[in-house]
């Protein structure tokens, strides 16, 4: 394991979709190389950060639009 | 549309079989159900509420013309995001106005610095604490913006909306592997810029 290997793996990694014992090596790894955990804390953070992003609601405007007109096209498909 | 009495607890899969049959009250209920995901979605891919909105307008009419055609062997809502996506794509294509950074080895930032071996950057304030920092929010979709579609959608899909390598991959049509790549450089890009920031700011 190098930093070559945690800069490929830690998607992976933070994603739980290493196998137990590569997670080991690189926890390991982690606890070896401050600078990595470093690495690590923050490329989690970036993720999290993502994770935390709220939908914005619909502006009325939108939504009137958009359900007029699709009562149009139901109307017309109808007829 | 018409005031909906359907259950709300009903699946996805049942309304749209209803739909399938004419039912206006599943359909607008399908249509409550994502309206909100869709125009979010929309508005990412695209950038601004303008080309959102039309998505959202194509995305929905284009499902009233298909929906005989939803066949389960995905979810419905994966087959939905494909729609969107497809659309939004389609929309990009024609407009070709925004330019994007590319994500291609090496990486590199908006700013053309290289950003792969920057393993030394400890953040000394909590992002997540400060989430509600609205220059924090900016950067963050600034740089989310700035990247390339091919990179910016999986992020998207994957990150934001909290979908599964495998069902990015089905709305994508792209390998899971793909997928996992694209997500994992869009994250190093998006690490970097956000590790400029919190550098600035100690």
């Amino acid at each position: 394991m190098d930093f070559e290997d945690i800069f490929r793996l830690i998607s992976d990694y933070i994603d739980r979709e290493l196998e137990a014992d590569i997670c080991s090596e690189m926890e390991e790894f982690f606890c070896m190389h401050e600078e990595c955990r470093c690495f690590l804390d923050s490329f989690s953070e970036t993720v999290r950060l993502c994770n935390s992003i709220q939908d914005m609601d619909v502006p009325e405007d939108v939504h009137v639009r958009l359900y007029k007109s699709l009562k149009i096209t139901i109307r017309k498909n109808i007829e | 549309m018409e005031e909906n009495k359907i259950n709300t607890d009903i699946g996805d899969e049942a309304l749209v079989e209803k739909a399938r049959k004419g039912d206006k009250e599943a359909f607008t209920k399908i249509v409550e159900r994502y309206e909100k995901k869709i125009y979010n979605l929309a508005f990412r891919i695209s950038g601004n509420a303008e080309d959102a909105s039309d998505i959202l307008q194509e995305t929905f009419m284009q499902l009233l013309k298909k929906i005989d055609t939803f066949k389960g062997e995905s979810k419905f809502s994966t087959w939905l995001y494909r729609i969107a996506t497809n659309t939004a794509l389609m929309k990009k294509r024609k407009d070709k106005k925004r330019p994007s950074v590319s994500i291609d080895k090496p990486l590199l930032t908006s700013r053309g610095s290289e950003i792969t071996r920057q393993l030394k950057d400890d953040w000394a304030e909590n992002p997540i604490d400060i989430v509600e920092n609205k220059e924090l929010k900016k950067v963050l979709n600034k740089a989310i913006d700035s990247m390339h579609p091919e990179y910016r959608i999986p992020l998207i899909l994957r990150d934001i909306n909290g979908l599964s390598n495998e069902e990015v991959s089905n709305i994508l049509d792209v390998s899971v592997a793909a997928v996992k790549s694209r997500v994992h450089r869009a994250r190093l890009y998006l690490r970097s810029e956000l590790s400029g920031y919190f550098k600035e700011k100690r």
